[in-house]
């Protein structure tokens, strides 16, 4: 019996995200046709996707949630092409989240139980659906039957020689979603302390800068609040920038520390590692927030990164007991008391591993050596790329 | 139902379409996987053009009024760039234009 090898043909929803994990670097290694053959390509050949969308066994669709998708899709199934879905992001998202509302480069939502509606009508219709965690492959075996998980993987080729800063202070980054998905809310004492430290330089890289937010008035308003706290932090910022153009930016960015505190929430149990990954490649030690079934917890402590015990779910479980109605004042004072507690616990841990790594400039680079090496050797795009090939050649009988 | 013809010759011409068949596939086999290796060299090549451009935008060639950058390649371990002044270029193709105007 022969493996069959099925032509592939990759529908892309953009590079400036995780297309270029999902789709681009499965390309590039398997030698998939696709319809954005490069990072800084914005214009499609109609004709050489109709010509491969012909020859294809296969076509993959990322995120595919709009109606045209569905069209085109059905179509191709109807003249026996097998349709896969790919994807890693739940829309399972609390109304509280700003990416509610928003995508952090200011894209409106729209319909966000549309898009979800989409999503999931989608994943009926399809042959494979693939994703990056085992949460999300959960979250769509409720809609599919053959779920595959194919993480997230690293071409070392994207990757500059880590850059180092020579100077005396300590550049401490936040970098991406984590500063506008409400996940550094519980550290902001500490963001504030170290903005006012001599030793240390803070980095925000991410959010919009001023003059790109005047033009968007809705997406500042959205973030209000989060733009005046980190407007008042003395700070040094790089706004976002395209796909192409992140991997060197980051590395400018010469981080000595970079902190991922991530609350446990089932949006965060979705999320994959990418960001340690893309941290190690610049030997960045991380300080990340633990919980079960998180992103991060392959982190080995003080090898390769340092992990910070989450306690979301104590103090959730406090918060809603201190809604009863029917709770006497004392009782109310003493939850109220466990809760701060409880906040001061995770605040003051915080507080104690980033001055820990401040401190220590040689267990930092230790660490950030030790993640490149992990990565590469675990993360490796080029020792897993026949991953994508065994899951389609799946959806053929063997010869 | 196998049933059998007997004809020599068609056993000739149908023995040797097989072969040829086996052959067709065996270079459709390799031209499949040729034209792969292909597909992988191309988005290695447009990665490396992306990096190259990277490094282009970042530097200053300080060119004057309508100069531009038309070419950067390596000689000999060394990166040079070549400076087209897009006004004599277009000059140069208006001539080429009278030229064959001429001719006909």
């Amino acid at each position: 019996m022969s493996k069959v090898e099925p032509e592939v043909y990759m529908i892309n929803s953009g590079y400036d995200g995780c297309c270029y994990v999902r789709l681009h670097l499965p390309c590039i290694y398997n030698g998939y046709k696709t319809d954005k053959p490069s990072l800084r390509e914005d214009k499609i050949n109609t004709k050489d996707v109709k010509h491969f969308l012909d020859r294809a066994d296969v076509v993959v669709f990322h995120r595919a949630e709009e109606q045209t998708y569905h069209d085109l899709a059905k179509m191709l199934k109807a003249n026996g092409k097998k349709i896969v879905m790919d994807n890693d992001d739940t829309f399972k998202i609390e109304g509280f989240h700003p990416l509610a509302q928003f995508m952090p480069d200011g894209t409106p939502q729209e319909n966000l139980q549309r898009r979800e509606r989409n999503l999931n009508e989608f994943m009926e219709m399809c042959d494979l659906v693939t994703t990056s965690t085992e949460t999300l492959a959960e979250e769509y075996r409720e809609h599919n039957d053959n779920v595959v998980v194919l993480p997230n993987y690293i071409d070392p080729d994207d990757w500059d020689e880590p850059m180092r800063n020579e100077g005396d202070k300590v550049r401490i980054g936040i970098v991406g979603s984590v500063s506008v998905e409400y996940d550094y809310l519980h550290i902001k004492p500490l963001l504030k302390k170290l903005s006012e430290r001599n030793d240390v330089e803070l980095v925000l890289f991410g959010l919009q800068d001023k003059k790109t937010r005047k033009k968007n008035p809705m997406v500042s308003k959205v973030f209000k609040a989060e733009y005046a706290f980190w407007d008042s932090l003395n700070k040094e910022q790089f706004p976002w920038v395209k796909r192409y153009d992140y991997n060197e930016r980051l590395n400018e960015a010469k981080l000595d520390l970079m902190l991922i505190p991530r609350r446990d929430n089932y949006f965060n149990r979705c999320k994959s590692n990418v960001k340690f990954l893309e941290a190690a490649m610049c030997e960045i030690p991380v300080i990340a927030q633990s919980f079960d079934n998180g992103p991060y917890e392959e982190l080995e402590q003080y090898k390769t990164g340092v992990k910070i015990r989450d306690n979301s779910t104590i103090i959730n479980e406090l918060e809603t007991k201190l809604e009863d109605k029917k709770l006497k004042s004392t009782k109310k004072k003493e939850l109220k008391k466990l809760i701060e507690v409880e906040q001061k616990k995770v605040t003051d841990k915080w507080e104690e591993e980033v001055d820990k790594l401040i401190n220590d400039k040689k267990l930092r680079r230790e660490i950030g050596k030790n993640a490149r090496e992990y990565t590469i050797k675990n993360y490796n795009i080029e020792d897993h790329y026949q991953k994508w090939d065994n899951a389609y050649s799946s959806l053929f009988k063997t010869i | 139902m196998k049933i059998e013809l007997k004809n020599n010759k068609l056993v000739e011409i149908l023995t040797n379409r097989g072969e040829l068949f086996k052959q067709i596939n065996k270079i459709n086999e390799k031209t499949k996987a040729l034209e792969k290796d292909r597909t992988k060299l191309g988005y290695k090549m447009n990665k490396l053009k992306e990096k190259t451009k990277a490094i282009m935008d970042k530097q200053d060639f300080g060119l004057k009024e309508f100069e531009i950058v038309t070419r950067v390649y390596a000689e000999k371990g060394k990166a040079y760039y070549e400076v087209e002044n897009m006004v004599e270029m277009y000059k140069e193709q208006i001539r080429e234009d009278i030229k064959a105007k001429k001719k006909k």
